[in-house]
């Protein structure tokens, strides 16, 4: 990396490291800033919820306050001794109950309107309603009555659903626990929302005397929640019931409408906390604050919910970020100025002295550097030329030795990858290499060769060549090795026997060559020695077998030869002494004729004469033919063996004229037609060949159909270096079945309808191997033969 | 031909030989035949040999002399009286059951007068004997040893 790149690299790391800082800063800050205001707002929510919970407390116990004034208590105390002094308040309180649900909505019963007329009720409509009403604009009980000891209505500001009270629970409750709260809900008798209390009222010694109920109106209340918004525009309030229905909201909303389906609610867990979440896709954030409460008042678990848009309350944070972030960037465009111009700077300082040092490296020693100024690349550039000046002096002479030391390191290099080189291939070559002293000693031998001679090297090392060779190749080796020395020849090449360490001997052949001393003198035989010991094992071998093959070959030519001969010498007694017999028969039979031979005799005897014997002889003559016309055939197949064929260009045409011309009786007494085409010429035999195509001929004689005239046609023509003869009949043909086997010896396919030895394809095959020829027929049973020869092609065109 | 002309048949078949005899008379010929059977006989009897019969100094032979035959073959016989200076003069007809020309040819180069291949086809061999004793009426057998 060149220098100013890793200026620029510094540079830029560091504003980089900067640059994140900032942005750590930016970040951190944010997060702190929204920690603030969510424990502000976490406060507000609080303390808003305080207050609520004080303000109901308040009406509750202005309630109780009110109802504890003594009159009150007379009052109801007077109805308790009225009731008290009835024969059964039950029953009275049942009546009164039965009139007072049948009354009609809108006119009351006569107790009823009774009860609401009386001083009680028209105190407690004055003083909790009507001046409410008048100084507030609304009234914080929008319905109030009271019971006495006995659950009977005594008073109300307004119409109640029921006379008797005793059985509701929050009549109970009042009167075992003193005070009985009921979470906020619609009550339809004033048609309004509001939290119910009845409260237990007791005389100054404790005695039960009565209950009094009131609706707490909570809208007003709630109202004061608003203060929560703060100081942020986007604020909004909500409270909700325990299970998330809505008593208060910033914005419009329905009265107890459910808000339980929103996630948010899943969200306010606790007494109290703030959050970030997202609400119609905005980020707002969230505090809640749950209802503690205040003494006999429970609060029911509402829930104060305060959010802010925090775009809103970030937008301080932004501002900053967006200072922090232009800020940074300022700095690093900055800062890569400066860097790019400091590293400019030092570059060209530095190119300079690269160029310089280059200039100096060239050998330009009259150079010198001219840097100004008083940095370090001044003092550099002043040592340097010191420098160049001191290196000037020294170079002149060092030069010449420099020179001097490459040549000869060059030299010994090559000397060594010489050395090396010839070492590896002396020691790995695939074949035996040895230097020989003149004498004979092994002066140095490779691996290879003490394999095949068998020798350990150190043992090798002591021994000459003479010690290990065969004795029967000694001599002739010997003869080189003297005729090298002389200077007679200057190398030879042998195949002779060593004899291995363990006395077995070993072929090789042997290459020596012989180098001279400066003076001329013999110095050393380089001898190269290749083991040919399965050479020679395989020429031998094939030798014998060759040698095997011809003797086997010649044995039985010799057999088929002296069979053939010795079974002919029989053969000539049964024919000859049945021809004496038949000569003897005829003979018996004049003789016969001249004396008197009783008639009964003659008559035995004369059919044994004429037609008995002269028959077995004649099927002994025949089968003697037979035979004879065998055992000729076989001579000729072993004479053919024997003979070795003499080649010479032949003219076809006029071998075949020769042979239609000896065959034309045959031809014209069986009225066949034979035609000769123009031959190419061939090289062959001739009297080899003269045979081949008389069998040829012979069988298509033999094999025409007796049924239609023959035609026999022979022809032929050069295909690339070979002659291709067909000799083509119209006999009889031959089933594809039997095309195989009619070169079979002694084959004949058909025995009885024609004469032969069934040797004529046979001999025919003999000649062709001879010949170097081939033979293969087509033919279509019914239809005729062509009988095709190969022959290696003469020279000679056809004849037209 | 003349009487005193003695007939050899060297011949190991018996009945080769007396097929060859029976024509021989047959075609007229009534010289003495002398026949032995293999071609050591022949040679003890010509060259005076043996324990078996010799020849009577100054009697005249014609040799009819089969190729293939035990112990000493007919060709042995040949190239052993071509070689006498006495007995080369017998003439020789060579019997042979082949007609293998190079045998033929053999026979010739060592100095047969004749070669007759033994047909099996009977007439043929009859002809051939025929011609074979014309041959032997006119052919002049000289005396061996001299004698005449």
């Amino acid at each position: 990396m060149r220098t100013s790149r890793k200026i620029m690299a510094g540079f830029l790391v560091t504003l980089t490291l900067t640059a994140a800082l900032a942005f750590y800063a930016d970040f951190a800050s944010r997060r702190s800033l929204e920690e603030a205001i969510g424990q502000e707002s976490l406060i507000l929510a609080q303390e808003t919820m305080k207050r609520i919970d004080l303000a109901i407390h308040d009406k509750i116990m202005y309630v109780w306050n009110y109802a504890e004034q003594a009159w009150i208590l007379t009052f109801i105390a007077k109805s308790n001794q009225s009731f008290a002094a009835l024969d059964s308040a039950e029953d009275f309180m049942n009546r009164m109950e039965r009139e007072w649900i049948a009354a009609p909505p809108d006119t009351p019963s006569p107790l009823m309107g009774e009860l609401q007329d009386n001083e009680l009720s028209r105190r407690l409509r004055q003083h909790l309603i009507n001046f409410f009403v008048a100084n507030y604009g609304y009234s914080s009980f929008p319905n109030l009555f009271v019971t006495n000891r006995y659950g009977a209505v005594i008073a109300a500001t307004g119409r109640t659903s029921h006379y008797r009270q005793d059985k509701e629970s929050w009549w109970q409750t009042a009167r075992q626990q003193g005070i009985s709260l009921e979470d906020i809900a619609y009550h339809a008798p004033s048609d309004s929302y509001g939290i119910a209390v009845a409260l237990r009222l007791d005389d100054s010694d404790g005695n039960f005397l009565g209950v009094v109920r009131a609706i707490v109106n909570v809208g007003p209340i709630v109202k004061t929640a608003e203060i929560a918004t703060g100081r942020y525009q986007s604020a909004r309030i909500r409270l909700l019931t325990r299970d998330g229905k809505i008593i208060y909201r910033t914005r419009p909303y329905r009265f107890l409408q459910d808000f339980s389906y929103t996630d948010l609610l899943s969200r306010l867990q606790g007494e109290k906390g703030f959050f970030i979440g997202n609400e119609q896709n905005v980020q707002r954030f969230y505090s809640y604050a749950r209802s503690t409460g205040k003494d006999h008042y429970p609060g029911f678990g509402w829930i104060l919910l305060v959010s802010t848009d925090a775009d809103e309350v970030l937008a301080s944070a932004e501002v900053l970020r967006t200072r922090i972030t232009v800020v940074s960037i300022l700095l690093i465009m900055a800062g890569m100025v400066f860097a790019l111009v400091l590293s400019r700077t030092i570059n060209r300082s530095l190119a300079a002295l690269t160029a310089g040092a280059a200039r100096i490296g060239k050998g330009e020693f009259d150079f010198r550097m001219e840097l100004a100024g008083n940095d370090e690349f001044g003092q550099l550039a002043g040592t340097f030329n010191s420098m160049v000046s001191n290196l000037q002096e020294v170079t002149a002479s060092r030069d010449d030795l420099n020179a001097e030391i490459a040549e000869r390191n060059k030299a010994e290099k090559a000397l060594r990858e010489s050395e090396n080189r010839f070492r590896a291939t002396f020691e790995q070559a695939a074949v035996g290499i040895a230097l020989v002293s003149p004498r004979g000693d092994w002066l140095r031998v490779n691996r290879k060769l003490c394999d095949i001679v068998g020798y350990p090297e150190d043992k090798l090392l002591q021994l000459t060549f003479q010690d290990i060779t065969h004795a029967d190749d000694l001599d002739t080796d010997l003869e080189f090795h003297r005729q090298m020395l002389a200077g007679e020849i200057s190398t030879y090449s042998l195949e002779k026997r060593y004899i291995r360490l363990d006395g077995a001997p070993v072929w090789a052949n042997l290459t020596v060559s012989l180098v001279r001393d400066e003076d001329g003198a013999p110095a050393y035989f380089v001898t190269v020695i290749e083991d040919i010991e399965e050479r020679k094992n395989t020429e031998q071998e094939r030798d014998r077998l060759s040698m095997e093959l011809a003797r086997k070959n010649h044995e039985l030519e010799q057999i088929i030869y002296v069979t053939s001969h010795d079974l002919r010498s029989p053969l000539v007694n049964v024919q000859g002494f049945s021809k004496e017999l038949s000569t003897d028969v005829k003979r018996l039979l004049s003789l016969w004729q001249n004396r008197n031979i009783p008639e009964e005799i003659r008559q035995q005897a004369e059919p044994l004469l004429n037609e008995d014997i002269p028959e077995s002889l004649q099927f002994i003559e025949k089968g003697v033919a037979k035979m004879d016309s065998l055992l000729s055939g076989l001579l000729r197949l072993s004479r053919l063996g024997r003979a070795s064929p003499t080649l010479e260009e032949c003219d076809m045409n006029l071998l075949l004229d020769d042979i239609v011309a000896t065959m034309d009786f045959q031809l014209k007494q069986a009225g066949t037609e034979i035609r000769v085409d123009a031959l190419p010429t061939c090289l062959g035999d001739r009297d080899q060949l003269n045979q081949l195509f008389s069998n040829l001929l012979d069988n298509a004689m033999k094999y025409l159909d007796p049924g239609r005239p023959g035609r026999i046609r022979i022809s032929g023509v050069q295909d690339n270096d070979r002659s291709v003869y067909c000799v083509a009949d119209n006999g009889v043909g031959i089933a594809r079945e039997h095309q195989d086997k009619i070169f079979e010896i002694f084959h004949r396919l058909n025995p009885t309808g024609s004469e032969g030895e069934g040797l004529g394809l046979a001999i025919v095959n003999r000649i062709l191997d001879h010949l170097d020829g081939k033979i293969w027929v087509e033919s279509e049973e019914g239809k005729g033969s062509k009988f095709y020869v190969s022959l290696p092609g003469g020279t000679g065109g056809n004849r037209a | 031909m003349r009487k005193e002309i003695h007939i050899i048949i060297a011949e190991d078949d018996e009945g080769h030989a007396a097929l060859i005899k029976k024509n021989l008379r047959r075609a007229g010929i009534e010289n003495k035949i002398i026949r032995f059977a293999d071609g050591q006989q022949v040679l003890d009897f010509l060259f005076l040999k043996g324990d078996g019969p010799h020849r009577q100094s100054g009697d005249s032979f014609l040799l009819l002399l089969d190729i293939r035959m035990p112990k000493v073959d007919g060709v042995e016989v040949l190239r052993q009286l071509k070689a006498d200076q006495e007995l080369r003069k017998i003439p020789v007809i060579m019997l042979t059951t082949t007609d293998d020309p190079r045998e033929v040819d053999h026979c010739h180069q060592l100095g047969c007068s004749n070669y007759i291949t033994k047909p099996v086809d009977y007439d043929k061999f009859v002809t051939a004997v025929r011609q074979l004793g014309l041959f032997l009426m006119i052919v002049q057998v000289p005396a061996i040893d001299g004698i005449n």
